[in-house]
């Protein structure tokens, strides 16, 4: 269960995600999509319940050390407007400690290798999900979380996402994500679930 | 060493943003100029009090302009900004210092450009070497004490006016130190207390940083 | 599996939980009260001091009620570490309501002493060390308490003013000494030898002091914790986020 402020807003959620799979969640606005995903992410602790992500026990600190393998890809990129698509991929390579030859195979692979020194603030939605997944490519995490991963994409971005959920699955990851498409959904992951006024339920 | 590596890449980034967007150097300072001129207006055209008034003025429109410069736009502090550190395995201490270094950074460049405008508007000349110390010292002990505050009031909707009361206040010690390490050099007195004042706060300060950074990771 | 507020859902201490406080609590109130009367009774009798006179006698309230602001945020620090390490509700409740109480007796401290300086100095305000570094202390935690009202979430509260709390406290520390410092460079500092017949009487009044912050404190920390009993007790069973969006009714009328 969790609550934030007086409101509850996962109520009734058991979820196992095997690794080499990626499931899918759908649910209408304000059912806790994003809670939930915050919680899988080790960024919100549930109220009561546990929690292990990965192996570690997300209830306690022990979670740090699972957030080297997790990315999150949410509402907001957490980037910096100012600067450039490659100058904010360097910075996360930097900080991940891998090299910054990565960067511009990763903007290659999302097809941005053109709007490279372009300033994050004047790239489009769909350049700053491709931005993201090329974030997943450098990271290469083991626990993959999508928030609203189709939304405003068009098809060849929204095709972009589901290969790169199969890349992370195929390297033996596991992935979320969460999409309001259920035809495009139902293709790219392996079971499918509901998650309607903080109740989970499996679909698929 | 990653812990300074990382410090250093998270400073080098703050530094070219507002390089880039120039918020601090080309909007706040302006603002500040606007002030130090409105001060001298209000006060009235007495020459020898203008003079005598001028350093205390700098340090108050430093001391008070802090808020803008550690709350600016430009700055890192937003709640996504931080998920992302923290999803990047990040040390929440690298965060918390980083910001106040990059804070401290820009606070001196700050400082420096103010200092000029106000020797000319109020025809005072320093004429020590004390300003040496205490312009880094104080924008050191602003950046950090910005860093805690900045955190505490991530995403909170009233953050702007909760920072600058949490901000001012606490700062006081650095105003008096540096207002009072002046005026000790110019009347021949020792400096010697009120540097060490100034070490204290900042030691302090350094400290709290990257003790509660571990609880603040959890904002 | 242990969390946060799973080990805060007994906010029971000092309250019996039906709304009516317990005997331990009213039994201090009884005492509080008997320490004030003492209290009032002692600096009332014991003579004035000779140059002052009786407006001397402000100090029965000036200086206990600047001990107590201390002791409260020093309290109200030491409980915040307490809730950093053990994350149990009680520290949170006992920092905010002993934070509250010394904002109080700060405000007391501050008007007592500008009170006793009006007929002293000639002024309300002067720039004495006790009264800026007060004046100061004030504001802290005026803003620790805005801080407290601006975070919604509990747990998010807790620890968001669990970090503040011991910042306030450092910066307590080196705003008094900063003052001090500054005033005896300014002015020559006004401490004087009191004489033992007034110290007796301020110790009492000191004293009394003490007992009713710990009595408010209490009472205080007591509505917090029955306010967050409340909450939770309301939180079993009630709606989840998600169902405040109803289904669209373009046709709904307000006035039908």
């Amino acid at each position: 269960m969790l609550q934030l402020g007086n409101t509850p807003v996962l109520a009734d959620v058991t979820l196992a995600v095997d690794m080499g799979t990626a499931i899918g969640l759908t649910g209408a606005n304000g059912s806790g999509k994003s809670s939930l995903l915050r919680c899988l992410a080790t960024l919100q602790r549930p109220t009561v319940g546990t929690l292990s992500v990965l192996g570690f026990d997300a209830m306690t600190a022990e979670r740090r050390g699972a957030r080297r393998y997790i990315t999150l890809i949410g509402h907001d990129a957490g980037l910096y407007p100012s600067l450039t698509l490659r100058e904010n991929l360097d910075l996360v390579a930097d900080m991940l400690g891998r090299s910054r030859d990565h960067t511009l195979q990763a903007l290659e692979a999302v097809g941005l290798r053109g709007a490279a020194a372009r300033p994050l603030e004047a790239a489009s939605k769909g350049m700053v999900r491709r931005l993201e997944l090329a974030r997943v490519l450098i990271q290469q995490p083991r626990l993959l979380l999508l928030d609203e991963a189709h939304a405003g994409l068009d098809t060849a971005s929204s095709d972009l996402v589901d290969q790169v959920v199969a890349r992370v699955t195929a390297d033996g990851g596991a992935a979320v994500v969460v999409s309001h498409e259920i035809d495009r959904l139902q293709s790219a992951v392996d079971n499918l679930y509901k998650l309607e006024a903080g109740i989970l339920e499996r679909l698929v | 060493m990653t812990f300074w590596r990382q410090v250093r890449t998270v400073i080098a980034n703050n530094l070219r943003v507002e390089r880039r967007t120039l918020e601090v150097v080309g909007v706040t300072f302006p603002f500040a100029v606007a002030t130090l001129i409105a001060f001298g207006l209000a006060v009235g055209i007495d020459a020898a009090l203008l003079e005598r008034i001028g350093p205390a003025l700098y340090w108050v429109v430093v001391l008070i302009f802090s808020v803008l410069i550690i709350l600016r736009s430009s700055g890192t502090g937003s709640a996504a900004q931080r998920d992302l550190m923290k999803l990047l395995a990040v040390d929440p201490a690298v965060t918390t210092v980083a910001a106040g270094l990059s804070a401290a950074l820009i606070m001196l460049v700050f400082e420096i450009l103010l200092l000029p405008v106000t020797m000319l508007l109020f025809n005072w000349t320093p004429g020590t070497w004390s300003w040496v110390v205490t312009l880094p010292m104080v924008a050191l002990g602003l950046g950090l004490l910005g860093s805690l505050v900045n955190t505490v009031t991530t995403s909170l909707s009233s953050r702007t006016s909760l920072a600058a009361i949490l901000i001012v206040p606490g700062s006081i010690p650095l105003l008096v130190a540096a207002t009072n390490s002046l005026e000790a050099t110019t009347y021949g007195q020792g400096i010697l207390p009120w540097l060490l004042l100034l070490l204290a706060v900042n030691l302090g300060l350094g400290i709290a940083v990257v003790a509660l950074a571990g609880p603040i990771d959890d904002l | 599996m242990t969390t946060d507020s799973e080990t805060s859902t007994d906010p029971q201490a000092g309250h019996d939980g039906s709304g009516r406080t317990s005997t331990p609590v009213r039994k201090l109130d009884g005492i509080a009260v008997a320490g004030i009367v003492l209290a009032i009774v002692v600096a009332m009798t014991v003579p004035a001091d000779k140059l002052q006179g009786d407006v001397q006698r402000l100090m029965y309230v000036h200086v206990p009620s600047a001990w107590v602001a201390f002791l409260a945020f020093g309290v109200t620090a030491l409980s915040s570490i307490a809730w950093l390490r053990t994350h149990k509700v009680t520290w949170d409740t006992t920092a905010a309501a002993s934070a509250f109480v010394g904002v109080f007796f700060t405000g007391t401290a501050l008007a007592s002493g500008m009170i006793w300086g009006k007929p002293t100095w000639g002024v309300f305000w002067t720039w004495d060390a006790r009264l800026v570094s007060t004046a100061l202390l004030f504001v802290i935690y005026l803003g620790y308490l805005a801080l407290r009202r601006a975070t919604p979430d509990p747990i998010d509260r807790a620890r968001r003013s669990a970090i503040m709390g011991i910042i306030a406290a450092l910066q307590v520390a080196v705003v008094y000494k900063s003052v001090d410092w500054w005033v005896t460079l300014h002015q020559q500092s006004s401490r004087n030898s009191i004489d033992p017949a007034l110290r007796l009487s301020l110790w009492v009044s000191v004293l009394a002091f003490t007992i009713v912050y710990i009595g408010l404190t209490s009472r205080r920390r007591a509505l917090l914790e029955a306010e967050e009993s409340l909450r939770l007790r309301g939180l079993r069973g009630s709606a989840v986020a998600g169902d405040a969006i109803s289904k669209p009714n373009l046709e709904a009328r307000s006035d039908g």
